[in-house]
């Protein structure tokens, strides 16, 4: 059973050209390149100081990658009938979508750290540095709750990793979002439509829709979710992101129940 | 009498345009038919609609006696080749059959490469398929179709792309599956002596209306 759906989604990995993955890796690079020019501090602590864990160039190259899931051709049929039922196309795509987004948030990491260490001389020293304490301050309006919270239960490594956990939740929300809209429509609208809901985010006023406590962007960063002061609120984004993500998948079933899963002008018969 | 495949009153409307037309088809178990009609007359459809990839605007579809299309279920104990099976070009042609079958994992190796050899290939052939002929692929395409040895075959026009020669083998395999499995076949084809050689009742298809062919 196992090793008959792990087929099912090593399938659907194969699908995606290797010429994608590497376009898509490449726009988180742009990111740091842009976004990442404190030249002290080590690489863990600016990832979650800069935040480009999850603003706006991994879930981009993230809705590249998975452009095209959701969306079936006629070539597909001979896997899709010996699947049985359409729930089960769901339940292939929904993890394998899971895997993709895994594997790409790594290895945008991956390469973000690479450019780190070998351009930009970054440590990877495991260690709060003051000019990162003080810039977070700053950037705190002067509070210093966050800031010591984030240091008393934090290392840099850990609030990276708490804070790659939440990236990889929020792209894997986008991720099935555009795949539901994607099957509806029977063309990349889907990615189409998160990407620019994340480009205008980006442009007009991210910053003040990320403080809202119920925003994607609040949610996704460590540092803002310890504004709240208290470091138990760190389960409420989970459960966020549970609700969001179950809806997502529910959205999902309920597209593919109602889809056509071939569009005919794709297919030249009518 | 028991069929294999049930259409009722399947019509299918898409921006207004109606692509299949009340369509109504039964076909007994082990009989072979064929439908005929130009390109864009809604052959395609059918199929795709039997398949349940596309689901009726009305009417019904029975495959072995169970619903398919509405409730969500693909047709079982079914073997298809509509337009190209999607194969992986960087996998070799056993490479892709082996991880086909393993999606519903009922056959093993041997069945895998008995399939390849039946279409008139070979099982040991190490090539990705990228590097393959149309017709290699075509026959490819057969053979997935047949290696789990369904009850039901659906060919979309199964000799495009073959010789004179694969033409031939090819409606010698079908007519030996017919007389030694007693499988059912259902296939569309440009080619008046395919049909002729293959089926026993043949229907038109024209602007999505499904009628008997008059000989």
């Amino acid at each position: 059973m196992f090793k008959r759906f792990f087929y099912m989604v090593y399938n659907t990995w194969l699908r995606i050209p290797m010429w994608i993955w590497i376009f898509a890796l490449l726009l988180p690079l742009y990111g740091i390149t842009n976004n990442f020019i404190c030249p002290t501090g080590n690489f863990w602590e600016a990832a979650v100081v800069r935040q480009f864990t999850a603003t706006l160039w991994i879930p981009m190259g993230m809705l590249i990658v998975l452009s095209k899931l959701g969306i079936s051709r006629v070539d597909d049929a001979t896997r899709y009938l010996r699947m049985n039922k359409r729930s089960t196309i769901v339940s292939v795509k929904t993890v394998s979508a899971f895997f993709i987004v895994l594997t790409y948030v790594l290895l945008s990491f991956l390469v973000m750290l690479l450019y780190a260490k070998l351009r930009m001389k970054l440590s990877l020293t495991n260690q709060w540095t003051e000019i990162t304490v003080l810039s977070l301050q700053n950037l705190d309006r002067g509070n210093t709750l966050p800031v010591k919270l984030l240091v008393d239960n934090f290392t840099p490594l850990t609030a990276f990793l708490a804070s790659m956990t939440f990236t990889v939740a929020y792209c894997y929300f986008l991720a099935l979002l555009s795949t539901a809209i994607n099957t509806l429509c029977k063309a990349p609208f889907g990615s189409a439509i998160c990407g620019i809901a994340l480009l205008s985010n980006f442009l007009f006023g991210g910053y003040e829709i990320g403080t809202y406590s119920f925003s994607l962007d609040f949610n996704s960063s460590l540092h803002e979710i310890l504004y709240s002061n208290d470091p138990r609120s760190v389960i409420a984004p989970i459960i966020y992101w549970v609700i969001l993500i179950t809806a997502a998948i529910v959205s999902y079933h309920l597209a593919m129940r109602k889809a056509d899963l071939i569009s005919m002008a794709r297919d030249g018969d009518k | 009498m028991e069929y294999a495949l049930k259409v009722t009153e399947l019509t299918k409307i898409i921006q207004k345009h109606t692509i299949l037309d009340k369509v109504n088809l039964a076909v007994p178990v082990g009989a072979s038919i064929g439908i005929v009609g130009r390109n864009g007359s809604g052959k395609s459809m059918l199929f795709k609609a039997v398949c349940g990839l596309i689901l009726p605007t009305s009417g019904s579809i029975e495959v072995w006696g169970k619903k398919v299309g509405t409730n969500g279920k693909f047709p079982q104990d079914t073997g298809i080749l509509i337009e190209s099976p999607g194969f992986l070009p960087q996998y070799s042609g056993y490479g892709n059959l082996s991880m086909l079958a393993s999606i519903q994992n009922k056959i093993k190796r041997p069945e895998i490469e008995a399939a390849i050899v039946q279409v008139g290939l070979d099982p040991t052939d190490k090539r990705p398929i990228r590097k393959y002929s149309m017709g290699m692929k075509q026959r490819l395409g057969i053979a997935q179709a047949l290696m789990e040895k369904p009850r039901l075959l659906i060919l979309d026009e199964p000799m495009n792309g073959l010789d004179a020669k694969g033409v031939i083998d090819m409606r010698n395999i079908l007519q030996h599956l017919r007389e030694q499995n007693g499988i059912t076949l259902i296939l569309t084809s440009h080619h008046k002596d395919d049909i002729d050689a293959l089926c026993d009742t043949v229907y038109d298809m024209d602007n999505g209306v499904l009628t008997p062919s008059i000989a």
